[in-house]
């Protein structure tokens, strides 16, 4: 099945994934941000904070926003 | 469906006309041929000065180099960071989408504001606080109809707290509404030019609530700034002097050198010389065992003050003046005259002494400057 992934670290990538069916949270955060702890960033699923066991199901948008992005001066 | 649902629906529509109409820019990748040629060039040039033994111009060839090779590497991250953004799959939000997304800021921020008039949609984050200063709640507003440009969002601050050295910077990467985006940059840019509405708004807040110690504006140690203990300005600690007594603040105005040391001083802690009334520090003044009172060095002479010294000669000088008298009275009138101080007689007098001795002669003083023309 596919999700829409939304991944705000670098660049800003947007796009449709594979993913297994009864893929949690949880697993697709340790896929696509290998080595990244959950908590340091903003889980949205379809736009609302959801629980790490929480299965994706198709279509879902999923996002993940890093709780702290350094800005810079000019 | 309520008034708030029809300006969600009114503004998603809007946003996504502003989206399709708008021209992205082509993916412009400006590398320098000139910074390639020069790293080239210096390449030719060093193994030519070392193969010649010029071993001192291959070092200045190679510092050369060093800052070729710096700006071409930056040329280079610029470039990387265009490419980037710009193959960033371009997933172009629908309305419904847009709609949903300015639904779910509801559910993120405090306060959401639509203005269909003039064309923004702002969120107000919560309070911001960094190192124990509250920085106070921001506004963070989209102009929808500048989508595509620079100054597509400002950054209100609510209630301001500015840096005391600059009123423009109200947090540590907010310059004149204008956040500096760093690390967010391609991520909020790519949330903007798909229009992620809920994605950018997140992404602005998350950079909000982060402070990069040491790429800021403002430092937030610096935030507060100091005040000079004498005139009460605020100032950037760097631009601050420190009394060498008391410690206290200082700023360019108010801070003062003493006329001996040099060293700084506040106000309270010089004292004028009462001699040459220049300002020292109470360690270059000595008090007058005579007078008391605390003068400089140079107005010092052994161990009196100028003022103290001079009444000192004059009153030896009057001393011997009298010693002087005393030592001529009883001696002959005729001799009394040469030894006497011209002060002392009337020059009328003088002129009577000098007719008695050589009637017809001008008389003469016994000391410089003081003779005397008969009429």
């Amino acid at each position: 099945m596919k999700v829409l992934c939304i991944n705000n670290n670098g660049a800003g990538f947007a796009d449709y994934v594979e993913i297994n069916a009864g893929t949690t949270v949880q697993q697709f955060f340790a896929t696509q941000i290998p080595g990244g702890r959950s908590q340091d960033y903003l889980v949205r699923v379809n736009r609302l904070p959801v629980a790490a066991d929480q299965v994706l199901q198709e279509g879902d948008r999923v996002s993940f926003t890093a709780t702290k992005i350094e800005g810079a001066a000019a | 469906m309520n008034k708030n649902d029809r300006d969600a629906l009114r503004a998603a529509v809007l946003i996504r006309e502003q989206l399709a109409k708008r021209n992205l820019p082509a993916s412009i990748v400006h590398l320098s041929g000139y910074s390639w040629a020069t790293i080239e060039r210096l390449q030719h040039q060093i193994a030519r000065a070392s193969g010649r033994g010029w071993h001192r111009a291959a070092r200045r060839l190679s510092q050369e180099m060093a800052d070729a090779l710096r700006r071409y590497h930056q040329d280079l991250e610029m470039a990387l960071r265009t490419v980037e953004a710009h193959n960033v799959p371009r997933i172009s939000s629908t309305p419904a989408e847009i709609y949903r997304d300015i639904q779910a800021l509801q559910t993120e921020f405090d306060e959401v504001e639509i203005d269909i008039a003039n064309q923004t949609i702002s969120v107000t984050t919560d309070t911001i606080e960094f190192e124990g200063i509250d920085l106070g709640q921001f506004e963070i507003r989209l102009d929808w109809h500048r989508l595509g440009s620079s100054l597509a969002y400002r950054i209100v601050a609510r209630d301001p707290n500015p840096a005391a050295t600059n009123s423009e910077v109200t947090h540590p990467h907010v310059q004149d509404e204008t956040l500096c985006e760093g690390e967010g940059h391609s991520a909020i840019q790519a949330a903007l030019a798909q229009g992620r509405i809920y994605d950018f708004m997140l992404l602005v807040s998350q950079v909000l609530h982060t402070y990069a110690r040491g790429s800021a504006y403002v430092e937030m140690h610096d935030w507060t700034g100091v005040t000079c203990s004498d005139c009460g300005t605020m100032m950037s600690p760097d631009d601050s002097y420190s009394c060498q007594r008391c410690g206290c603040e200082l700023c360019d105005d108010c801070h003062r050198l003493c006329a001996a040391c040099e060293e700084c001083y506040c106000s309270g802690c010089l004292s004028c010389c009462p001699e040459c009334e220049m300002d020292f520090c109470r360690g270059c003044l000595d008090e007058c065992p005579e007078c008391g009172r605390d003068v400089c060095g140079n107005c010092m002479e052994d161990g009196l003050c100028s003022s103290c010294q001079a009444k000192q000669i004059q009153e030896e000088e009057e001393n011997h003046d009298d010693n002087d008298e005393s030592t001529t009275e009883g001696q002959p009138a005729d001799r009394a005259g040469i030894g006497t101080p011209c002060r002392k007689a009337h020059p009328a007098e003088n002129l009577a002494a000098a007719d008695e001795k050589e009637p017809g002669t001008a008389a003469e003083s016994d000391r410089l400057g003081e003779a005397f023309v008969p009429a």
